[in-house]
């Protein structure tokens, strides 16, 4: 890995067409006229909001926590965040980036809440009974774990909470939704040459945190 | 990762399916066959692109029936809860407090800075008018003790 990652520009690779600037003014959308109404304080406009998304953002809940009661109480949580700080869109981005951002930053700060609650909760009971606690997650964690893909979907999660907001966010949009990369430019603002130093790094991150947790628990490789 | 890799890696790892799109550019190709390190982050990338990729929910899900009736009670909810104080967290009304607090500000600045002034100008007002009158009974002293020195040595 070497350091030049933020002073040389990206290569376009051959065969490809890689256009540095894909702007699309935001403001001028079909979706921006909608998000208009809703700042108006129409009601409607917002119930229109919630048909379009509620199946986007449901499946990115559940992509994350895979459970179904969590998954509607954010998503309820979600929409009403929407309805209160859609006064403060700023059009920089498309309305689904935005609500996108949104919803994972609510499914991480659920994740958090949870673990905390956990840590209280384990905090009532005697020394032993924690430290005995803590051996058996560990015993899971470094055995051969009943469902392979589950264990590694809980250590993604896991790996993906030690990003930035953005990095997580271009990240799932490239992986999880399938995004390419000139998708991405657009839906951002951003250009795609950003988007792939931002994208190069942000995994570059998620294997250094995967060889943190690894070393931590005493595993060797990825 | 060298350059070459790098520039073809977002195309390679691309596949929406889960695969990855092979082969790369031959440069590129030439260049992961000699260079181990950018083989083995490759790898690592792939890797965890295969984790990321396990994120994706199941196609065709969606919430119960009532949904929006449900957000909005929860709206109504959050509305009922929130206290007065949440009103200085808006972001216009905070502005607006601030500009009204400045301009109160100036004004009883304003205020104290020209009554201090007029103070000042009375006050050295009555100080002349005060030496003007000690000068005055200054001369009528005089006048007086010049009479009784007359008449002592008139009666001398």
């Amino acid at each position: 890995m070497d350091g030049l990652t933020g002073v040389l520009p990206f290569p376009a690779a051959s065969g490809s067409q890689t256009r540095t600037r894909t702007r699309v003014d935001h403001r001028t959308t079909e979706e921006a006229a909608l998000v208009r109404r809703v700042q108006a304080r129409d009601e409607l406009a917002f119930r229109e909001i919630v048909e379009r998304y509620q199946a986007k953002v449901f499946s990115i809940i559940f992509g994350i926590l895979r459970n179904h009661n969590d998954a509607e109480d954010i998503a309820q949580q979600v929409f009403a965040k929407i309805y209160f700080s859609i006064k403060n869109f700023d059009f920089r981005s498309s309305l689904l980036t935005w609500i996108y951002k949104i919803t994972v930053n609510e499914c991480y700060d659920y994740l958090r809440k949870k673990r905390v609650r956990k840590l209280v909760y384990e905090s009532d009971f005697s020394e032993e009974d924690a430290l005995r606690m803590e051996n058996s997650e560990t015993v899971v964690d470094q055995g051969q774990p009943m469902d392979a893909q589950l264990a590694r979907r809980d250590l993604v999660v896991k790996l993906l909470a030690k990003l930035s907001e953005e990095d997580r966010m271009l990240l799932l949009l490239k992986e999880v939704e399938g995004h390419s990369v000139e998708e991405l430019s657009r839906m951002t603002g951003m250009n795609e040459n950003t988007i792939k130093v931002k994208l190069f790094r942000a995994r570059q991150k998620l294997i250094k945190a995967a060889q943190r947790i690894n070393r931590g628990t005493g595993q060797v490789g990825a | 990762m060298h350059q070459p890799v790098k520039g073809s890696l977002e195309d390679y790892l691309r596949g929406t399916d889960g695969r990855f799109l092979r082969p790369l550019p031959p440069e590129v190709e030439d260049h992961l066959e000699a260079c181990g390190e950018c083989n083995a982050e490759l790898k690592d990338f792939e890797s965890d692109a295969v984790a990321l990729r396990s994120l994706r929910a199941p196609a065709g899900f969606e919430p119960r029936g009532g949904f929006y009736a449900r957000v909005m009670q929860r709206i109504d909810e959050a509305r009922a809860s929130s206290s007065v104080w949440s009103a200085f967290l808006e972001p216009l009304f905070a502005k607006r407090l601030a500009l009204i607090s400045a301009t109160l500000v100036v004004l009883i600045g304003t205020y104290l800075v020209t009554t201090e002034r007029a103070d000042a100008a009375l006050q050295q007002h009555s100080g002349a008018a005060f030496a003007q009158s000690v000068n005055v009974d200054n001369t009528t002293q005089q006048e007086r003790d010049a009479v009784l020195t007359q008449l002592v040595d008139f009666s001398e």
